[in-house]
Formats: structure tokens, sequence, C-alpha cells
């Protein structure tokens, strides 16, 4: 078997990965991109901690993230179109009107 | 009756101020027999005493502090308002014929029923605080008057520097008036003569501590003097004040209100018997301003300027007389000084008016062929106040210098020098005013003016002779007070004083008659009397270097210090504003990093350390 | 009837706020039929206060918030009584003489009246939480007053006066609110706190601290010095109805507080902190008698003026004798009227001649007869000519303050000097003189105004000469004297 830890250290080089993503690259996309990711990390974490434990609970809960996902990146993606519509760019670093 | 005295003038006055501005000869009239009325209503007073009756009306009641408005009438208030009235009275049908062509006189006469009112209520009072709010009224209506012509810049200015001057005099009576409540817990007239006494009898064991709080008392007091009777070094204001109409100048500010400073000190004369130094301080206040008001009227060309001076000399010496202890030799002289002095005005009027207001007395000349009623009466006051045998001035003016022989030689010698001044420059502008040949049209045309104005001098010369004074409800009044023949001087004195006045005019003969154009006295002595000693320019100086500095300093500095605070803590919360703006940078990443370090605080206070949050 | 008073001002304002008056003139004729009724109702209210001495009437009281003791609760002494009957002649004579302005007429006035309610509610308020609500009724108006129909500098002048009164406000909320913890907490009421601390006063450092906050806050609204630095600005750019409003009655609610609810409350503290009260009288005397010499600007000059004669009242606060005491009272009343006619007259000058210099307004009464002579009541009635209520006034403070403060009484002697000096300088470059072409063209006051300023005169000179017509009944200022220890 596999050590639980490597999955650990596993998931978590996932995580750092996103959020170094979704703080340092600019087009949103990637951005998005980071924070599946992410979320694909925290999910790799629970179904190892759910085989380790020998129950079903964190592979339950994964789909709950699964979904969750989903309907974020069906409205995130909207935003983005919505916002290249009216900016013409998807960079992250355009879009500074809250600035004072 | 004495309210209806007091009050008479104030109807009149409220009357011409609310409904009478327009109507000139009405406003007028009214005043002229509201006048005249106070006059008979006052010789009516004082020859049958029992119609007077006295009464009082407390104006406040507070916690021991008593004001009343109440009526004193002994002599000295009885013979005061018989002056007031009577030359009062004489002055406003004067003014009939002097401001006959005037288009406010409506307002003049309104103003002149307002003075009447407030000198009559100085003379009557029965305490120091109703004393106190005439003597200001009388500083409000000197204000009006004097400024009467309002749109002459020098008026308009005269009439402010009078006020203020009397007003700076007014600080120390209001002082000592304040003082004297804290201290002897009484300010009516009559209560004092009886305190006073009571008080250093109980006090006598302080050593000395309650005499010199009389001495203080007293002294503030006679600050309001000094300011309300022109005194050195609060005369300034009484030559500028030449620029109100000459009637104005003859009964405010020769016969009445500047008398009403040596008036208040008779009236506090039983305090001032307790005051020796500050006796010593009047005496020699008066006796200066006598000496060198004499000298700067040497020098003056304007005929008003000079009766200016005369009369702040005049006062001198009554404030003198006051000082070395006869209070009633200072009445005296203040009487025969009051009509006399107005009567001089007066007739300086008559010059003036026939003369188209031209008041230099070097454009004058020849006024004696042309104008002989005015130039008669004028030398019967020119006589009274040289002090000439057998006018009334004589006699008062030598009974304050034999008060001097006894008391104090040098006062005598300082009130000799300026007796002879007197007559010195009276005689000057006489010649060079009244005798000669004329010099310039005017004076080839003046011609008497309507018995309107020449009546009221004849009355007012009939009183500067000596005889007026022999007998009379008046010469019973002094007696009263104290004045007349008490004091004694040897023989060689007498006749030193009768001399005086001869030789000051014949000096005056020896260099004024059948002069030219030019004044013939050495320039650089006109120069320096002409700069009156510097007062005015002193005070100028002050008042605009120091006073200005100070007053500009401390306005910057509540600008740019004071306010300087407030002005921080607005530039304060700008700067935090600012700074705070970094903060709100726009970028979502920017906000991402919030929230993650955010949440790395949360978990390690809330969950690592279990800080309740 | 006190009802009356101090809701009817505010209704109407309302009132008119809604409608939809156009005109100026109308929305004038309005604000003075208000004021009327409100000016005799005050009248009645006075003459019937002064009756019952030192005793409250005309009570009324209704639960507000009872879980923390606040109720509704008016009535009047005669104190109180003689300034509501001092803001109801201000806001009669404000109304009639301030300009009609050229647009929004309505809210201008309504904003006038909701001042007059808010002090008439201040002023009689013997709950201290509807003591500071009332007083910002009267506060928050000014901002808009200032903001919009000021002079040139009026933005700036409107968020100084009210961002610093505001902050004044504050401090007081909090001396106010620390009393009212300090007793108890359970209850604001003026009365019933009187009554707790007679039985068991306070402990001194607390009454010093509590003091020292309350005399702060009110000092502010009184511009003391340090503090005073809003009301040139504020008086300076203000339309006459808010410059008479607030130096006639507002800066008068300082002092009424001080008077009512610092001092009796906190004997101790005010013992503490009289060198503060002493001191602040002497710096204004003087220091602000001045500085108002330097002022070039009429209404600037009248600001100064306003705050420096405030040093009379402190100096009668902190002499604390009947005679002082009695004297403040009759000084805030004199003091109100005379400096309202002041900003009234400066404010019609202003508005005939465009400019408020005082050197470029010369000669002007020929023209303005009236105006100037309202001028010359005005500044001497400032420097005490009897006649005027305000020479009684000062003479019962220094009658009653020479023995406790001397060098401070010779100081407020001056500043009497000092007065006359600004005053009659600026009435002489600013009416006296010949007149300049310029202003050939200009005309006197129009017959509402003159009845106006008339309304003010005859009040003062009415009390001038018969001062027991508001001393009288005159227990009531001896019931704030502090007891000594």
């Amino acid at each position: 078997m596999i050590p639980l830890e490597h999955w650990i250290i596993v998931s978590s080089c996932l995580f750092a990965i996103g959020v170094a993503g979704v703080i340092l690259r600019r087009n949103a996309l990637v951005v998005y991109m980071s924070l599946e990711m992410i979320l694909n990390a925290s999910n790799l974490a629970l179904v190892a901690a759910s085989r380790y434990n020998g129950n079903l609970d964190g592979q339950v809960f994964a789909f709950f993230t699964i979904a969750v996902a989903a309907a974020e990146v069906a409205v995130g993606l909207a935003i983005i179109v919505a916002l290249f519509r009216l900016k013409q760019t998807v960079q992250v670093s355009d879009v500074t009107t809250l600035k004072l | 009756m004495l309210w209806l005295i007091l009050f008479l003038p104030l109807a009149s006055f409220v009357l011409i101020v609310f409904a009478l501005l327009k109507r000139h000869t009405l406003a007028a009239g009214i005043s002229v027999a509201a006048a005249s009325l106070n006059a008979l209503l006052t010789l009516v007073a004082i020859s049958h005493p029992d119609l007077v009756a006295g009464s009082s009306i407390t104006w406040l009641a507070l916690g021991g502090f008593n004001v009343e408005i109440g009526m004193q009438w002994d002599p000295l208030a009885q013979l005061m308002t018989v002056i007031v009235t009577c030359i009062g009275a004489l002055i406003h049908i004067y003014s009939l014929g002097y401001m006959r062509e005037d288009p406010c006189r409506a307002r003049y006469f309104g103003y002149l029923s307002l003075f009447m009112f407030s000198m009559l209520g100085i003379v009557l009072a029965s305490n120091f605080v109703m004393l106190f709010m005439f003597w200001e009224l009388v500083g409000l209506s000197s204000y009006l008057l004097i400024g009467f012509w309002y749109e002459k810049p020098s008026a308009a200015d005269a009439g402010k520097k009078a006020f203020i001057v009397n007003k700076i005099g007014d600080f120390g009576f209001l002082l000592g008036i304040v003082m004297t409540w804290c201290v002897l817990k009484t300010i009516n007239f009559q209560e004092l003569k009886s305190v006073v006494p009571a008080y250093l009898a109980s006090h006598a064991m302080d050593g000395g501590a309650a005499l010199s709080t009389i001495a203080i008392i007293t002294a503030l007091l006679f600050c309001g003097a000094v300011g309300k009777s022109a005194q050195i070094p609060l005369h300034v204001w009484l030559p500028d004040a030449m620029e109100g109409p000459t009637p104005v100048s003859a009964l405010i500010h020769a016969a009445t209100m500047v008398a009403a400073g040596v008036y208040m000190l008779c009236r506090i004369g039983f305090m001032l018997d307790y005051a020796q130094e500050t006796l010593i301080l009047i005496s020699w206040i008066g006796g200066l301003t006598a000496l060198m008001a004499a000298l700067w009227a040497v020098v003056q060309d304007d005929i008003k300027r000079i009766l200016a001076y005369s009369t702040l000399s005049q006062l001198g010496y009554m404030v003198m007389a006051v000082g070395l202890g006869s209070s009633g030799s200072a009445m005296f002289h203040l009487a025969t000084h009051a009509f006399f002095k107005a009567l001089l005005f007066l007739c300086a009027g008559s010059v003036i008016v026939a003369m188209h207001h031209e008041q230099n007395i070097w454009k004058m000349g020849g006024i004696w062929s042309r104008m002989t009623w005015t130039t008669a009466t004028f030398f019967c006051g020119m006589m009274a106040l040289c002090g000439f045998i057998l006018s009334s001035g004589g006699l008062s003016k030598d009974e304050i210098l034999f008060v001097a022989w006894n008391t104090n030689k040098t006062l005598f010698t300082v009130g000799t020098v300026g007796a002879f001044l007197t007559a010195f420059y009276m005689g000057r502008l006489f010649f060079v005013a009244f005798c000669g040949g004329p010099r310039g049209d005017a004076a080839e045309h003046a011609r008497e003016n309507g018995a309107v104005m020449t009546i009221p001098l004849l009355i007012l010369s009939l009183f500067t002779c000596a005889l007026a004074w022999r007998k009379g409800f008046l010469v019973d009044a002094i007696h009263l007070i104290g004045g007349m023949h008490e004091v004694k001087a040897p023989g060689l004195v007498h006749i030193l004083l009768v001399v005086i006045p001869f030789v000051g005019f014949a000096t005056a003969y020896a260099m004024y008659a059948g002069v030219g154009e030019k004044d013939p006295l050495s320039p650089s002595l006109r120069e320096c009397l002409a700069t009156k000693f510097y007062f005015d320019d002193i005070y100028d100086w002050v008042i605009r270097n120091i006073q200005g500095a100070a007053t500009w300093i401390l306005g910057l500095w509540d600008i740019w210090v004071v306010d300087l605070s407030v002005k921080l803590s607005a530039l304060g919360v700008l700067v935090l504003g600012n700074l705070l703006r970094c903060f709100q940078t726009g970028n979502l990443q920017t906000y991402v990093i919030y929230l993650g370090l955010a949440l790395v605080a949360l978990i390690y206070w809330g969950i690592i350390h279990h800080c309740p949050l | 009837m006190l009802f009356l008073i101090i809701w009817l001002p505010i209704l109407t304002a309302l009132a008119l706020m809604a409608s939809p008056i156009r005109s100026a003139r109308m929305a004038r004729d309005a604000g003075m039929a208000c004021m009327a009724l409100t000016l005799g109702a005050a009248l009645y209210v006075f003459f019937h206060a002064s009756a019952m001495n030192a005793e409250y009437t005309f009570e009324s009281r209704a639960p507000w918030i009872p879980s923390l003791g606040i109720s509704y609760h008016i009535g009047v002494d005669h104190l109180s009584a003689m300034l509501i009957l001092l803001t109801s002649l201000v806001g009669t004579a404000a109304v009639g003489v301030t300009p009609l302005p050229k647009e929004n007429a309505k809210y201008h006035y309504a904003l006038g009246l909701i001042m007059v309610g808010g002090m008439a509610g201040a002023f009689a308020s013997l709950d201290l939480f509807f003591l500071y609500i009332f007083h910002e009724f009267a506060l928050i108006p000014t901002f808009v007053l200032i903001g919009i129909w000021g002079a040139e500098r009026r933005r700036a002048a409107a968020m100084k006066i009210t961002l610093y009164l505001g902050l004044g406000s504050l401090i007081l909320l909090l001396g106010l609110l620390g009393l009212v913890w300090a007793v108890g907490g359970r209850t604001f009421d003026l009365l019933e706190i009187k009554r707790m601390l007679a039985l068991v006063p306070l402990a001194t450092t607390t009454q010093v601290k509590l003091f020292g906050i309350l005399f702060l806050g009110f000092g502010i609204l009184i511009s003391g010095f340090p503090f005073h630095t809003w009301a040139p600005a504020g008086y300076g750019e203000a339309p006459p109805l808010a410059s008479m409003l607030h130096a006639g009655v507002i800066k008068k609610f300082g002092f009424y507080g001080l008077m009512v609810v610092a001092a009796p409350l906190l004997p101790d503290g005010f013992e503490m902190w009289k060198p503060w009260v002493i001191g602040m009288a002497f710096v204004n005397l003087l220091y602000c008698g001045y500085v108002a010499m330097q002022q070039s600007d009429l209404r600037y000059m009248l600001a100064y003026a306003s705050v420096s004669h405030m040093g009379y009242a402190f100096l009668a606060f902190a002499a604390n004798t009947h005679l002082a005491l009695q004297g403040l009272a009759l000084f805030l009343f004199a003091h109100g009227l005379s400096a309202a006619t002041g900003f009234g007259i400066a404010g019609f000058c202003r508005e005939k001649t465009g400019t408020s210099n005082i050197s470029e307004m010369g000669g002007l009464a020929r023209k303005m007869p009236f105006a100037a002579a309202v001028f010359t009541m005005v500044a001497f009635a400032g420097c005490g000519m009897p006649g005027f209520a305000n020479f009684p006034a000062e003479l019962m403070i220094f009658m009653g303050s020479f023995q406790r403060c001397p060098w401070v009484t010779v100081a407020a002697v001056w500043t009497a000097v000092i007065s006359a000096v600004y005053m009659l300088r600026a009435a002489r470059n600013a009416f006296l003189g010949p007149l300049p072409e310029k202003w050939i063209s200009t005309g006197d006051v129009d017959p509402v105004r003159r009845a106006m300023f008339a309304l003010l005169l005859a009040a003062l000179l009415a009390t001038g000469f018969w001062p027991r017509l508001v001393t009288d009944g005159g227990g009531a200022a001896a019931t704030y004297l502090v007891q000594q220890k």
C-alpha cells in the first residue's frame, strides 16, 4: 500500500500549485484552472483519507465537492464571458475599476 | 417736581426722534420749550422748597446691592441745576438762530434734549450707579453732537475720539465704584457720608490699610473726572470736539458736561478729606493742566480752539482747587466760568456765522465796528475770563489763588503764570479778531445777527459782572457749599492778582494791536507750543504701532497657531485616509491574498491558541 | 403651552418643506406667522414663570425608552423661560430680517424654524437625553443654511462650524452619559439625578473627571478660548438667519448647560476646575477683544466681539455669587439680543452693498440712516451703555465678581473700553464720513425689517431701562448657586 503521507503530500503540492496559480497568474481562465486544481487537491486528500480509514465518508464528501466545483465553474465562466464582452480582455490585472 | 425737570427733556428727545425728524421747526420749538420750561421749574423749585418731595424708585435690588433712581436736592445739586437749566435754555434759544439753515436741525434739537436729560441726571443723582449711568449717557450725547455733521471726516473722528477717551476715564471710574460697593457696601452718597468714617474707625488698627484703600478708591474715581473734565493726560478730546456746532461747544464743552467732573469731585469731597495722597495728585494734575493748556492757547489760530484750550485751562484751575481742599471755590469758579465761557462761545458763534463759517482769527478783524453788541458782550466775557477786578471771574479765580497761596506756593505760582497767559492770549484774540481793520471780504461784510442770537448774549453778560454775585440764590448756594471769601491772604497778593490781568492784556496790546496778516510771535516759540507737547502724537504712535502691532500679532496667532490644531486635525484625517487608500488596489489577486492572510490568522488564533473571538 | 412653543415651529417647518410654495415672500410670511404665535406663547410662559419664582411650571412628562430611563420631560423655571423668550424674539427677528433667498426659499425658512423649535426644546428639556437631541436639532440646520445660502467661503465655513460643534456635542454627550452612568444608569431625568446627588454626592475624582468633560463640551459650544476658532468663519459666512440664531441663542445654551447641569450636580468638580474657567474668562475677554480690533470684515469683527463678551459670562460663572449669577442670567438675555441685532444689520448691509468689508462700506449713514442708527445702538450696547440691558447685566457681574476675582474683573472693565474702540471704529468707517459714489443708489431698511429691528431693540431698551422685568423673581438664578464647602 502507498502510505497515506504520500497522498497527503501530493495533495498539498497540488494545493500549493493551485494557490500559486490563483495569486500569480494573470489570465482569468488560468486562475480558474488553478482554482479547479485546489478543489481537486482537496478531493484527493479526502479520497485518500477515506481509503485509509476504511469508510466511505471521504468519498461521499468528494462527490459534493465535485458538484460544487461544477456549479461554480458554470457561474464563473459566465462571468468571464460577460467580462470579456465588456472589457475585451480576460487579464485580471486589467480589471481594476474598484481601485481608489 | 424734580422728576418733571429730569424727564421733560427725555420726553422731548423721544418725541423728536420718533415722530418729528422731518418737522424741523416743530422739533426745534418743542426742544426749546422743554428747556425753557425746565429753567422756570428749577427756579420755582429753588424758591419753593416745599414743593420738592423726595422719592425714589428701586431700580435693582439684589442680595445687598440696591440701586435707586432717586434725587439729591442739596445746595450743590441746586446750584448745578440752575446753571445747567438756565444756560441750557439760553443756548437752546440761541441755537434757533445759529442752526436756522441747517437741514438736519430736528436731529440736532433731539440730541440737545437727550443731553439735557443726561446732564440733569448726573446733577440730581443720589448714588454712584445712577451718576455713572447718566455720566455714560452724557458721553453718548457728546458723541452724537460732536459728530453731528457726520459727513465731515474730522467731525466723525472727533466724536469717536471724545467717546473713547472718556471711556478710558470711565474705566477707572467704574472700578472705583465697584470697589466702593465691595468695600463699603453702599453706593448712596448720603449713606457713604457716615459709612466712610465708620469704616475707617473700625479698621483703625489695620496700620493704614483702610486709609490706602480709600486713597485707591478716590484715585480711581478721579480717573472719571480726568476723562470727563479733560485733564492731562486725557485732555486730547476737547480741542477736537470743536468740530461740533458752536452752541454745542458752548453748552457741553464749556459750561456743563466738562464741569461734571468737577461736580463729581465735589460730591465725593467727604471721601477726599481722608485721602491726602489723592488730593495731592488732583491738585498737581489740575495745576499742570491749567498751565499747559494756557501755553498751548497762545499759538492757536482758530477762535474756537483758543476758547477750547482756555476751557481746559480753567477746568485745571477748578480741579486744582478741589485738590487744594476747597470744593467751595472750585464750585464758585465753575459757576462763574459756566456763564462767561458760554457767553464767549456764543459770541464766537455769532462772529463765525456772520463770517460765513470762517473760524481763523487771522481772516477776521474790524468786527468791533460792525458787530457792536457781540463785541461788547465778548469784552465782558473776556474780562471775566482774565480775572479782571469787578468781574465775576476775577472773584472766583482770585478765591482759588488765595487758597493756593495758603496751601501750596508752587501751585500758586503755576496758577498766577496761568492767569498772566490767560490775559495774554485772550488779549491776542481780541486785538486780532475784533480790533483793527478787516482782513478780507467776509470780515468786511460781517453784520450783527438777529435778536434770537444776540439777546442770550446780553443776558449772559449780565452775569459776568461781579455785582451779580453779591446777593441772590447762587451766592447763597455757594456759601453753603463752603466757598467765597473764606480765605485770607496778605494784601500784597491781592494787589498782585489785580495787576496781573492788566499786565497780560497790556503785553497783548503791545504785540498784537494793529498787527497785519501774520503772527508776530517768534516762529520757534510757535513751533514749540504748537506741538501741544506731543500728547496727541504719542497717543497716535502708541495706538498705531504698539496696539496695532499687538492686534496684528494676535490676529495672526489666532489664525495660524490656535486654529492650527483644527487645521491639523483636518490634515490628519486626510493623511490617514490617503494611507488607508493604498490598501484598495482594485486588484482581484490582492484581495485574495488578504483573504488568505485573514484565514491563516483566524486559524492560528482561533484554533491553535483557542482565543474566543 | 410649552408644547406649542417647541413643536409649532418644527411642524410648520415640515409643512413648509412639504408644501409647493415657491415664492420667498410667502415662505417668509408663513414663517413669521408661526413665529408670531410662538412669541406670544413665549411671552405668556415667561410672565407666568417669573411669577412662580424658582419652581418648575408647565411640566409634562411622557416615558420614551423606559428601559434606559429616558422620558420626554419638559418644564420651565424662570431662567429657562427667559431663554425661551430670547429664542422666540431672536427667531422672529431672524426670520424677518434675513435676505430673501433666490431659490429654495421654503427650505431656508423651514430650517430656521427647526432651529428655533430645537433651542426652545433644549431650554425646556428636563431630561438629559432630550437636552442633547434638541440641541442637535438646532445644530444640523446650520450646516445646510451656511453651506447653501452663505457668503463666499461658505463651504469651508459650514464644514468647519458643523464638525467642530459636532465634536463639542459629542464630548458633551460622553459627559452626559458618564454622569448618567455614574449615578447608576437607571434614569436620564435631570430632576431625579439632582435628588439622588443631593442625598449621595459622587466621589470627588469622578466629579472632577465628569465636570472636565462637560466643561470641555460646553466650552466648545460657547467658544471659549482656545476652542473659539469656529466662530469667526462660521458667523462671518453665515446668512443672517443662521448667525442671528446662533450668536443670539445657541451660544447661550452652553452657559445654560453649565449653570443647570454641570455646576449644581458636580460642585467639587466645579471647585477644581474654577481656575481654568477664570483663565478662559481672562483670555477670552482681552485676547479676543484685541483680535476683534484687527478685523476688516464687519461680520468677522462682530463674531470676535461676541466671543470676547462670553468672557463676562465665564467670569460671572466662576465667581459664583448671587449677584454675579443674576448678572449672568440678564447678560445672556441682553447679549443675545444685541448680538442678534448686530448680525442682522451687518447682514442687511451686506445684502444692500454686496460687501462686508468695513473700509469699502464707508459713508452709508446718509443713505441708510435707520441702519446706521441701529448699528450705532448695537455698538453702544456692546460697550455697556446704560439704557441697554447690557449695562445692568455687566454692572451686576462686576459687582458680584470683584471680590472673588479682582484682576479678571479689572480686565472685564477694560474690555468695555476695547469694545468701544472697535465698535466705534467700525461705525465711523462703515457709516460715517463722506458718501462715496458707488453707494449713491442704496436704499434704507424696508418696513418689515424695521419692525423686526425695532422689536429686538425695544426688548433690549425695555430691559435696560427696567431690568426688574427680568430679574424679579430673581431667586431663580440663585438656585444655581453652587454651594461652597
